[in-house]
C-alpha cells in the first residue's frame, strides 16, 4: 500500500493503480473524455489534467496514465489545472458545437462559449479515441483506426472503404461520448433498379465504417438475433461450436435439472465456462442452479455431469 | 575478413595510412548533399578525365562535407611531399586549370583557401603531418588551416573525420584511429566504460541535455536480459543537415558509438532511425554496417570477446515528432509516430516494453573519442557542466551557411562571426536557437555563452541550428511561418497541440493580414500556458515559446499589424 495526498487528504492506495483510479475510488470527482474502466488508458483529451508534485517538482500531467506513487502531492482543482481543462474544453467546442456531452462537460469546467477569437469547425468526433481502442481492445476485431496525422487526423476503416474486418456489432457507436458513429438496423433493404427491384433482407449498417452486414434470425422462433458477422467472430473466438449462434436468448436449449438426481456435487458449476451454474442451498441439501441469462447452451454441463441429472 | 584482436586493427590501420599517404596524388571531391547541390559529381567526372587527359595517376575520392557549405564544391589536392591545398568553389569548368596547377607544381590562387601542414588524429590524440620538403613558395603563403578564420575557434570531435576520409572506406576510418575505442571499451567492464562517460560530462545532443552517462547507467540496471540501443538520426527542424552530414562524410563513428553504447547497456541489438529524405545518408550507412559485419565489428562475439551486437537500420517516413524519442520509439515499433507518456521512461521500458537507450547520432559519434581518451580529457573541453563540443547548423541570414563544430561555453556571436556575420548590408534582429521549438532571442543575447543552461534560462534550446534573423523580418511573419510548420508536424494526439496549434495559427495569420485586432494577442498570451501544461511531449510544450518570446521581445512587430496603433505601417 502506498500513502498520496489529494486535494490535501491523505488516501491509502494499492501500488500500480493511476491517479484517476485512486481518486475516483475516494469519490473526487476529475472530469474525462477518453477514459473508460475497460480500455487502457490513452490521455489523449488530456481533460483529466491534476497537478502533481513529487519533490520539489510541480508538474501537470493526466491523470488517467500516470500511475500514483507513494509521496505524491496531487491537486485537481488549482488555477493552473483549471486553466488546462478550460483550454481543453474551449478548443474542443470550438471544433464540435454542437455534441451535447461536450457542451455538458464544457459548462462543467465552466466554458459556455469558445473564445471569440476561435473560428467555429462543424466536427462531431473529438478524437478521443475510445471506438479505436474499444475494437482493438475489447472487441479485438482491429476494423477500425487513426487516419491521417496532425490536424487532419480522423477515425476511419482502411481506405475508407467497406471493411471486411468490421463485424457491425456496434460497439464503437456504444462508447462513442458525442454519438457521432452511426448504426442503424434496417428490416429489408430493398435495392430499387430501372428494370425492377432486389430485395437485400435485415442488414445493419454501420454508416460512418461503410459496412452493411446481414443480419442473422433464430433458426427456432424467427427473431432477429444479431449480424451474421458478429455471430460468427463470437463462434470463432470462443470455444462452442457455431451452431450455438444459431438460436437466440429465448429459444437455446437450456440445462434442465433433475433435482430428484443431482447430488450437488458441483462438477457442472466448476465447468461451466460462462458461471452460469451454481450450487444453491435448498432445504440442507445443495442443488445445482443455472441462471440462463449467463448461460450459452454448450452442453457441457451434461457431459460433465456424473449421474445424467442435467439434460 | 574478421578483425578479432587489437593487434589486426593495429596492423590494419598503418596499412591503410600507408596506402593513403604513398599516393603520389589524392584530390578529395566533397559530394555530400551540399556538395552535389552545387554539381561536386560534374566536378568529379571532370578532374577525372582531365588528369587521364594530362596523363597524371591520381586516387579521385568521394568525401564528406568538411562544413563550409558556402564554398562548395570544395576540392582537396593532397600531392605527394607537399601539405594538403583546400580548393573551394571550384566548377566543372575550372577543373582544366586546377589539374593544369596540380602538374606544373603551382597553386591555382584564385581558388585557394589554406593548407593544411598535419592532421589531427582526434583518437590517439597526435598529429599527422604531411611531408612538406620541397613544397614551392606559393603553398607556404596560403594561411594553415588553424589559422584560417572559419576553423580558429572551431573544434572537431563529432565531426573529427568528416571531409577528411573516404566515407564508403572502413579502412579509412581505421586509418585514423576507427574502432580502436570499440577494442579498448571491451576489454574492460561495462560499468567501468559507463564510468568513463558519466566522468566524461557528455550531455545529451538533441536538446533536452540529458546527461548520456546517468541514461546509460538506468538502463544498464533495469531488469531484463533483452536491451536495444537506438541511434536518433531524425532531423526535423527546417534549414539544418548536421545528422546528413554526419552520417555522409562518417557513418562509421555513429556506428562505433552504438556499438560501444550497446556494451556499455548489455544490449543485443541496435536500431539507426534514418529519414528516407536522406537517400545519400542512407545509402553510406547501410554500406557502413555491410563493412563492419565483414569486419567482425557487428554480429557474434564481437573481437573474439562474448559480447554479441547487430544493427537494423529503420527508414523513418521523416516525421517531425519522431525525433522525440518515445514517438521514435514507437515507430520503430511499426506503429503510428506518436509519444508515449513519461515515466515509464524509455531506458526502464522502452521499445517493445524492453529497457532501451536512445542517443542521437551526434552524442553517440562523441563516444568513442571519450573511451579512446578518458571521460577526463573530454570534461576538460568546453565549460564548467557543459563539457565537450557540439556541432551547429548555421543558416538565416548570414554571409556563409556553414556547419560547424564549437567548444561549448563559446558566445552566439562568435559562432555567427565563424559564419561571417550578418548578411552584408542587413542587421542582427534575432537569433532562434534549436530550431522552431528554441522560440526566439533577441540581438541583445548574442552575447549568450552556449551552454544548456543559459540558453534554458534565456528560453532557447541548445539544438543543433542557430538561424540569423535581420531586421527585415517581421517576427509576427515568423511566428507565422514556424506556426504553419507545427501545424503540419504535430502527430495529433493531444487536444491541445492538436487544435491548440490550429487556433494559434489561424489567429497570428490573421495578424499577420492585417485582419487581426489586441484581442488576438490576448487570447494567444492566455493559450500558451494551458498548452504547454496539457500537452504530453516536447513538441507541445514548445510550440508557445514562439509566440511567448516574440511577443516579449518584438511586440512592435506585431503593432505593426493591428489597425488604428501607433505602429501601424
Amino acid at each position: 500500500m502506498i500513502t498520496i495526498t489529494i486535494n490535501g487528504k491523505k488516501i491509502q492506495a494499492e501500488e500500480g493503480r493511476t491517479i484517476l483510479e485512486v481518486a475516483q475510488a475516494a469519490g473526487i470527482h476529475i472530469p474525462t473524455l477518453c477514459s473508460n474502466d475497460a480500455l487502457e488508458p490513452a490521455g489523449n483529451c488530456r481533460l483529466c489534467s491534476v497537478e502533481v508534485t513529487q519533490g520539489n517538482r510541480t508538474t501537470i500531467e493526466t491523470s488517467c496514465n500516470y500511475l500514483a506513487q507513494d509521496g505524491m502531492k496531487i491537486a485537481t482543482d488549482t488555477e493552473r489545472v483549471k486553466e488546462v481543462r478550460k483550454l481543453v474544453m474551449e478548443l474542443l467546442l470550438a471544433r464540435c458545437p454542437n455534441p451535447k456531452k461536450i457542451k455538458d462537460i464544457a459548462a462543467e469546467v465552466g466554458v459556455t462559449a469558445p473564445p471569440e477569437g476561435f473560428s467555429l469547425e462543424n466536427e462531431y468526433c473529438i478524437l478521443c479515441g475510445l471506438c479505436v481502442r474499444t475494437c482493438a481492445e475489447v472487441v479485438q476485431a482491429n476494423a477500425i483506426d487513426f487516419e491521417g496525422s496532425g490536424i487532419n487526423k480522423k477515425v476511419a476503416v482502411p481506405f475508407d472503404e467497406s471493411s471486411k474486418e468490421c463485424i457491425a456489432c456496434g460497439s464503437c457507436a456504444f462508447v462513442c461520448p458525442t454519438q457521432v458513429i452511426k448504426m442503424h438496423n434496417f428490416d429489408n433493404v430493398q435495392i430499387v433498379y430501372a428494370d425492377g427491384e432486389e430485395n437485400l433482407g435485415a442488414q445493419r449498417l454501420m454508416q460512418n465504417w461503410k459496412t452493411e452486414v446481414p443480419i442473422q434470425f433464430c433458426k427456432s422462433c424467427g427473431n432477429p438475433i444479431a449480424p451474421e458477422r458478429q455471430l460468427t467472430w463470437l463462434g470463432n473466438k470462443m470455444i462452442f461450436p457455431p451452431e450455438m449462434f444459431n438460436l437466440c436468448q429465448t429459444c437455446r436449449n437450456y440445462p434442465k435439472i433433475d433435482e430428484e438426481i443431482c447430488m450437488g456435487c458441483g462438477q457442472c458449476c466448476d465447468n461451466c465456462p460462462c458461471c452460469a451454474l451454481e450450487l444453491k442451498e435448498e432445504k440442507g441439501e445443495f442443488k445445482s442452479f443455472c441462471y440462463t441469462n449467463n448461460c450459452t447452451g454448450c452442453r457441457i454441463c451434461e457431459d460433465v455431469c456424473p449421474r445424467v441429472a442435467i439434460s | 575478413m574478421k578483425v578479432t584482436n587489437a593487434k589486426d586493427l593495429k596492423t590494419l590501420g598503418t596499412q591503410a595510412r600507408k596506402r593513403m599517404s604513398d599516393a603520389a596524388l589524392r584530390i578529395q571531391v566533397g559530394t555530400s548533399t551540399c556538395g552535389l547541390a552545387r554539381r561536386a559529381d560534374l566536378v568529379k567526372k571532370a578532374l577525372e578525365a582531365e588528369v587521364q587527359k594530362q596523363d597524371l595517376k591520381a586516387d579521385i575520392v568521394e568525401v564528406g562535407c568538411n562544413g563550409m557549405c558556402y564554398q562548395e564544391p570544395v576540392v582537396d589536392v593532397i600531392q605527394q611531399g607537399r601539405p594538403k591545398i583546400t580548393y573551394g568553389a571550384v566548377s566543372a569548368d575550372k577543373a582544366a586549370a586546377l589539374v593544369t596547377a596540380i602538374k606544373t607544381g603551382s597553386v591555382l590562387q584564385e581558388h585557394a583557401l589554406f593548407r593544411t601542414d598535419s592532421e589531427e588524429n582526434i583518437i590517439a590524440g597526435e598529429a599527422i603531418p604531411y611531408a612538406a620538403d620541397g613544397a614551392p613558395q606559393a603553398i607556404g603563403d596560403l594561411p594553415e588551416y588553424r589559422a584560417y578564420p572559419f576553423y580558429q575557434k572551431q573544434q572537431k570531435i563529432a565531426l573529427r573525420n568528416v571531409g577528411l576520409i573516404n566515407p564508403e572506406s572502413i579502412d579509412e576510418y581505421i586509418a585514423f584511429g576507427g574502432y580502436i575505442a570499440l577494442v579498448k571499451a571491451l576489454a574492460i567492464p561495462a560499468t567501468q566504460v559507463i564510468q568513463e562517460v558519466v566522468t566524461s560530462g557528455l550531455r545529451g545532443r538533441g536538446g533536452a541535455g540529458f546527461p548520456t552517462g546517468t541514461k546509460w547507467k538506468t538502463c544498464s540496471e533495469a531488469a531484463g536480459d533483452i536491451k536495444y540501443v537506438v541511434a536518433n538520426g531524425s532531423e526535423g527542424d527546417p534549414d539544418i543537415g548536421m545528422h546528413r552530414s554526419m552520417m555522409e562524410g562518417d557513418p562509421h563513428s555513429v556506428l562505433e558509438g552504438l556499438i560501444i553504447a550497446a556494451y556499455a547497456v548489455g544490449a543485443s541489438k541496435g536500431f539507426i532511425y534514418v529519414s528516407t529524405h536522406y537517400p545519400a545518408a542512407l545509402a553510406k550507412i547501410r554500406e557502413a554496417v555491410r563493412q563492419a559485419r565483414d569486419y567482425g565489428f557487428l554480429g557474434k562475439n564481437i573481437l573474439g570477446s562474448a559480447f554479441s551486437f547487430d544493427v537494423v537500420i529503420d527508414e523513418g517516413s521523416g516525421g517531425y515528432v519522431c525525433g522525440e524519442e518515445t514517438a521514435l520509439i514507437t515507430t520503430l515499433e511499426g506503429r503510428f509516430g506518436e509519444p508515449r507518456p513519461r515515466p515509464p521512461f524509455p531506458a526502464q521500458k522502452g521499445l517493445w516494453g524492453r529497457p532501451t537507450v536512445v542517443n542521437n547520432l551526434e552524442t553517440l559519434a562523441m563516444v568513442p573519442a571519450i573511451i579512446a581518451r578518458g571521460g577526463k580529457w573530454y570534461s576538460g573541453i568546453g565549460s564548467k557542466g557543459n563539457a565537450g563540443t557540439k556541432v551547429i547548423s548555421l543558416n538565416g541570414s548570414i554571409s556563409r551557411s556553414c556547419l560547424v563544430e564549437v567548444p561549448l561555453g563559446i558566445t552566439l556571436e562568435e559562432i555567427i562571426a565563424i559564419g561571417g556575420g550578418v548578411t552584408a548590408g542587413r542587421n542582427l534582429k534575432a537569433v532562434t536557437m534549436g530550431g522552431p521549438s528554441g522560440g526566439v532571442l533577441p540581438a541583445q543575447s548574442i552575447k549568450l555563452p552556449l551552454t544548456y543552461d543559459d540558453l534554458g534560462k534565456a528560453g532557447a534550446i541548445l539544438g543543433s541550428g542557430l538561424t540569423v534573423i535581420d531586421d527585415s523580418v517581421n517576427m509576427a511573419d515568423l511566428a507565422n511561418y514556424f506556426l504553419t510548420f507545427f501545424k503540419e508536424e504535430t502527430c495529433g494526439k493531444c487536444t491541445t497541440c492538436r487544435e491548440g496549434v490550429k487556433k494559434m495559427c489561424e489567429l497570428v495569420g490573421e495578424l499577420c493580414q492585417g485582419q487581426g485586432s489586441r484581442e488576438n494577442i490576448a487570447l494567444l498570451e492566455r493559450m500558451a500556458q494551458p498548452m504547454i501544461d496539457g500537452s504530453l511531449c516536447a513538441l507541445g510544450k514548445t510550440i508557445p515559446a514562439v509566440i511567448t518570446s516574440t511577443l516579449k521581445h518584438f511586440a512592435a512587430d506585431y503593432n505593426h499589424y493591428i489597425k488604428g496603433s501607433p505602429a501601424a505601417g
